[in-house]
């Protein structure tokens, strides 16, 4: 006579629903991100009074939010655009590291022999390119071989991780840095527009818009969203569903590789292994949370960067690692997944005995 | 401590002792009832789906001794009955009784344990598993390592017992369709069953498997076992049922006994009105050859020959029907023509002109229509709208998008809607609106939606692939009327069915395919039903010359 | 090479296998019952810090094992409750264990330990009797740590019972179809509970070994990739426990090339040759996948969710 528990497909499901679960997921990381800083002997009042200071607590600390938003935007349209044809890429961290490489390795070749903006042009497109071969590779594979994405393009990040250890110790380090692993200083840098916030941004936005655009207003659009969603009946239907599963992966991959471009010239201005920090695994989160719609993916992307943001200035208040962002994304993740559910489904508690 | 764990331990052995000594008592209860007994009833089941009442107030009585057909149309409800008792679904309402005792079936284990066994109409086999493994999956006697021995042994022993025979080291997916289905029932039989449920068990037989299995049948329940038999056909009904209850949405509407029942008054009652098959279908009038397939080989998914050098034609007006029983190659030969599958030999010309070989989008564009085998899977994008849906394929033609530059065209959801809403009106296609999800619909309406996707872009060249499985007999008829409609207005059609009636009915010229070969081509009427069984198992086979003069 | 040389580059290997190998053969177990989980990194990161933290504050290495394997059982349970009960995209629900461990190990680490350097005592190689005297392969295979010889039966015994027992029956049929399973009586949710569970706790206990058997330390994302690699491997021996032992071993073997040469690169002054020697094994897990791509068949009902009741 025990109680059982059934789930059941919502009908209709009311615009509410849709609206409060993701925030119900937010409030509910942020709270067990407070239980985590109470474990760990700090505020959480004062934690996220300094959070939100230096997250959206004026024009400077915004720039800066919208500065640590621009990888993400980036990475995360990427990446929504592979999620669209059904194609994971977990690689988007291996492919910015490459597109970083690149960057830095054109500016240190030529800095100082051409004009800046030749340089950047350069090794922009030398970013994208490398970005989008590194994703395109697991795409081939996946497409032609059916070989998992999500182990290849680990396997490609950790690649890129050891070359990128591998370049700073050797052929691109900086011989002044003594023991050091990290490059020479690089000069060129993309035009400011308001403090460290740079041109970067705005090409992402526009990239998002026009992906956007590219994705819900056009055949090509239209075929490949029919690709990931019954890959079958596209093939019935006469579309080329591997080659908008590559296609997709390097558009992804050459965002990606652009983020890290940008990033170097436009925040680091040098090359140091300290840009591993798992931004791209970040991005994957960023694109679930706007459902893989380019123009939502901007509203996540800049909550991210003013999570990021926020844990930085907290933690020079409450003394608390940085990886608490790590955490509360992790938990924003589950909690997402689970309200995403909750919108879906309907939990029904029905008794045992079915007379 | 230890004296408690001691005594759990002897209170669970008991149990599970005492347990099975309440089965075999039921079981040796059910081995002496007398024929004509009651050992299965369920009162006032009632099961919802979201926006269906599948089951409603729904009481049914099963006799030992006796075949019980279960009639009714697709979507009457039947198997969600039938998937009640055996306990994968959950009622919302009613009571089962078994042998006169109320039970709570909460699973497939207690519907066992207490004797029903099923046979689904899609079978219950693990593909990459051998028919051993499958057979004894989920029992406990062989041990914790299994006692392949031993099972082999008993296997062996029922098989003799029932006159039944499969090889037990065969996997599954070696098997044909019938001998799929003597696992199934060989499944249920090793478990003790004495209550067999059929679901629809000829819908993938030849005739004279079909005959095999009735008599089987009745060896069943002359030895006291009970069988229900689900079915849309009343011809079998007929032949091989004691009593009979018809259901219609969702709801019993009559019970009668063989004897008592005509053809006519049942498909009145199975359907609800008077005329059951309405097809208006004149003198063929073929013209010119559209389609032509010369010696025409290819390779199935497993790499085995599954197309063998097949020839045959399809003229403009005329419909060429193929039978045979399904995974005999007729699959691949589609996937071939739709440009899905490479051929290993052979040629395929349209109009004279060479296509062999061609990828999809090019067929499509030569004009080759397709209403393929499963149509959720294949035929649509469950999650775009009608609209998009019925504009598939032609999205890339004026006036459903604009050329931007090469290869990029901009959308027109203007024009899109426009013919959405011209296409819902002309084929009857329910839907709320143009902007429904197609995953909604109900199956007969996703299969409108792509025919009348199919129909509508101006194809030389209809192939319809098992186009009415599943639906009623509404849809069935609007769907095959459709199919006369367009060979009337000059268009070829190439119809692939696992439904003899269905091929006998619809087409002009049929030819037979076994093992991916035709075994026989002739025109409906030619030859009686028992031959074509003949042909349809390879048993009887035409000579070559005399199938490839037919297309001359 | 001198014959010692070798035999430390095969004890290396079979020290860089053990983890792989329970993980993988975990994740086989989860995978030949449909279920995915892509978090084994996350599980194995976890593992690997409670390992640390027990057996640095308790000293007890045996504890630590447990621990490794009681904080895997927990996120296995977790993650089968999203993907079983919950019936939540797989993939993404392991994404989701993989951050959330990742982050959390990282985070728990930097907040007790701080920037103090943290070690604890690691755990000894063991020498069998007799067999660790035969030459070459004696000191490679049989002068080892606890968990290696536990990985020498536990393969075997996952691979005979995948194939002859029972439960490994049901479990090839709930992950090739649960319905025909389901129809016989075979609880499809429990046993993909089990598998996942089980799948787990063998991450958690691969993390515990990382930690206390290899690094004797804990860093952030200490695995390397591991628990991914772990994945890659599964497909590599194409869903057998046995075929893909020896992928654990390839992995080993180009891992500890790479290491041994670290003495050869620091001789000549070249350090950063390390780090180009450590995209080996990583290109050689990629190259292996190429290679048996066209044989691999996953289980049919891989990442799917199974629902029982589903209108026709």
């Amino acid at each position: 006579m025990g109680v059982r528990i059934r789930l059941e497909r919502r009908g209709e499901v009311p615009l509410y629903v849709y609206i409060l679960a993701p925030t119900g997921a937010f409030l509910l990381a942020f709270l067990m991100g407070a239980f985590l800083m109470l474990w760990a002997g700090a505020s959480p009042i004062k934690g996220y009074g300094a959070f939100l200071r230096g997250a959206f607590g004026g024009l400077k600390p915004f720039t800066n939010t919208l500065l640590r938003a621009t990888p993400f935007l980036l990475m995360a349209t990427g990446i929504s655009l592979s999620n669209r044809s059904n194609v994971l890429n977990i690689g988007a961290e291996g492919q910015y590291i490459m597109g970083a490489i690149a960057m830095t390795w054109i500016a240190v070749l030529m800095q100082n022999s051409v004009p800046g903006f030749i340089v950047i042009l350069v090794g922009v497109i030398l970013a994208v390119i490398v970005g989008a071969l590194w994703a395109g590779a697991a795409g081939y594979l996946k497409a032609k071989m059916g070989i998992n994405e999500v182990v290849v393009t680990v396997m490609l990040n950790w690649v890129a991780i050891m070359l990128l250890k591998w370049l700073l110790r050797g052929p691109l380090k900086d011989p002044r840095s003594q023991q050091w692993p990290m490059s020479p200083p690089i000069g060129p840098h993309l035009p400011y527009i308001y403090g460290n916030l740079n041109l970067g941004f705005v090409i992402a936005v526009l990239l998002a818009i026009a992906i956007w655009y590219v994705l819900f207003r056009t055949n090509i659009g239209f075929k490949l969203r029919a690709c990931g969603e019954n890959p079958r009946a596209a093939r019935y239907a006469g579309f080329n569903v591997e080659g908008m599963l590559i296609l997709s992966m390097l558009i992804s991959g050459a965002m990606a590789g652009m983020a890290g471009a940008f990033d170097v010239i436009g925040t680091f201005h040098i090359l140091y292994e300290g840009i591993v920090v798992g931004l791209g695994y970040t991005s994957i989160i960023v694109a679930l949370v706007g459902k893989n719609h380019p123009l939502a993916v901007i509203g996540s992307a800049i909550m991210f960067g003013a999570i990021y943001n926020g844990v930085t200035s907290m933690q020079s208040v409450t003394q608390l690692s940085y990886t608490l962002s790590k955490c509360i994304e992790g938990m924003i993740y589950l909690f997402f997944l689970i309200s995403e559910f909750l919108v879906l489904y309907r939990i029904r508690l029905i008794r045992g005995d079915a007379s | 401590m230890i004296r408690d764990l001691l005594n759990k331990i002897k209170i669970s052995i008991f149990y599970f002792l005492f347990l099975n000594n309440l089965i075999q008592q039921f079981h040796s209860r059910m081995s002496e009832v007398a024929p004509g007994q009651v050992v299965l009833e369920v009162r006032g089941i009632v099961k919802r789906f979201p926006g269906v009442v599948a089951n409603d107030h729904v009481d049914l009585q099963v006799r030992a001794g006796e075949v019980l057909a279960l009639l009714g149309e697709n979507g009457a409800g039947k198997t969600t009955l039938m998937n009640i008792i055996y306990g994968l679904y959950t009622p919302d309402e009613g009571e089962i009784y078994v042998m006169g005792r109320r039970v709570h079936i909460r699973g497939p284990k207690d519907a066992i344990s207490l004797g029903i066994g099923m046979v689904h109409q899609h079978f219950m086999q693990v593909e990459e598993l051998t028919v051993l493994e499958n057979i004894i999956l989920g029992l406990r006697e062989f041990g914790i390592i299994l006692d392949t021995e031993k099972a082999k042994r008993m296997l062996e022993e029922a098989f003799q017992r029932y006159g039944l025979r499969v090889d037990p080291d065969a996997y599954i997916w070696q098997l044909s369709a019938g001998e799929k289905q003597r696992v199934e029932i060989m499944k249920a039989l090793f478990r003790g069953a004495k209550i067999l449920i059929l679901d629809e068990p000829t819908s993938v037989l030849t005739p004279q498997e079909t005959k095999e299995l009735f008599k089987t049948l009745r060896k069943f329940v002359e030895g006291g076992m009970a069988v229900i038999f689900i079915t849309h056909k009343l011809q079998e009904v007929m032949e091989v049922a004691d009593r009979i209850v018809v259901m219609r949405r969702g709801k019993v509407v009559g019970r009668l006994m063989r004897e008592e029942a005509t053809i006519p008054q049942l498909a009145r009652l199975m359907v609800g009105r008077e005329v059951l098959f309405r097809i208006e279908k004149g003198e063929a009038r073929p013209g010119e050859v559209v389609l032509r397939v010369e010696g025409l080989r290819a390779m199935s998914d497993k790499g085995v020959e599954a197309v063998k050098g097949i020839t045959f034609s399809v003229r403009k007006g005329e419909i060429v029907g193929v039978a045979g029983v399904a995974g005999n190659g007729q699959k691949e030969l589609v996937e071939v023509l739709y440009g899905l599958r490479r051929p290993t030999a052979g040629r395929v010309t349209l109009f004279g002109k060479d296509v062999t070989g061609e990828p999809t989008h090019r067929i499509i564009k030569f004009g080759i229509s397709l209403i393929p085998e499963e149509r959720v899977t294949m035929g649509i994008v469950p999650t775009f709208s009608v609209a998009d849906n019925l504009i598939l394929e032609i999205v890339d033609r004026e006036p459903f998008s604009q050329k931007v530059f090469d290869g990029l065209r901009k959308l027109s959801f203007e024009n899109i809607e426009k013919y959405a809403e011209e296409l819902i009106r002309k084929f009857d296609i329910r839907t709320p609106s143009s902007k429904t999800k197609a995953g909604y619909l109900s199956g007969g309406n996703i299969q409108k939606l792509i025919l009348a996707r199919e129909l509508s872009r101006g194809a030389y060249l209809i192939i319809a692939d098992q186009p009415t499985a599943g639906l009623d007999v509404g849809a069935t008829e609007f769907i095959r009327n459709l199919l006369v409609k367009a060979r009337d207005s000059g268009n070829a059609v190439f119809l692939v069915s696992g439904d003899l009636s269905e091929v006998l009915s619809l087409s002009d010229r049929v030819m037979v395919m076994y093992e991916g070969e035709i075994t026989a081509v002739f025109r409906p009427g030619e030859l009686p039903i028992e031959e074509i069984g003949l042909y349809m198992l390879g048993a009887k086979k035409m000579p070559k010359e005399e199938v490839e003069r037919f297309w001359e | 090479m001198t014959p010692e040389q070798i035999s430390s580059i095969l004890n290396l290997m079979v020290v860089m296998a053990t983890p792989l190998a329970f993980a993988g053969v975990g994740e086989l177990y989860a995978e030949r019952s449909g279920i995915l989980n892509l978090g084994v990194e996350g599980i194995m990161l976890m593992g690997a810090f409670t390992s640390f933290y027990v057996a640095h504050e308790t000293g007890n290495l045996l504890l630590a094992y447990l621990a490794g394997v009681a904080v895997g059982l927990a996120l296995g349970l977790l993650m089968a409750f999203m993907s079983v009960s919950m019936r939540l995209n797989q993939v993404i629900a392991g994404m989701g264990i993989y951050f959330f461990g990742f982050g959390l190990s990282d985070f728990m680490y930097k907040t007790i330990y701080g920037t103090e350097y943290a070690s604890i005592e690691k755990a000894h190689q063991i020498a069998v009797p007799l067999l660790s005297k035969i030459p070459i392969i004696g000191n490679a295979f049989f002068v080892q740590y606890p968990s290696v010889y536990l990985m020498y039966v536990l393969i075997p015994v996952m691979w005979y019972l995948l194939y002859r027992s029972r439960w490994g029956l049901h479990l090839r049929a709930v992950g090739e179809n649960p319905r025909a399973a389901d129809t016989l009586g075979v609880n499809v949710t429990l046993i993909r509970y089990l598998a996942t569970v089980l799948g787990a706790a063998l991450a958690g206990l691969a993390g515990a070994v990382l930690c206390v058997e290899i690094t004797g330390i804990f860093f952030e994302n200490l695995t390397f990739g591991m628990g991914f690699i772990a994945i890659g491997l599964v497909y590599f021996g194409r869903w057998d426990p046995l075929r893909m032992w020896a992928g654990t071993m390839l992995f080993g073997l180009s891992w500890s090339i790479a290491m041994s040469l670290q003495d050869y690169f620091s001789r000549i002054g070249k350090m950063h040759w390390v780090y180009f020697m450590l995209m080996i094994p990583y290109i050689v897990v990629l190259l292996a996948l190429i290679a048996v791509s066209r044989k691999a068949r996953a289980p049919a009902a891989l990442s799917k969710p199974y629902w029982r009741e589903t209108s026709e």
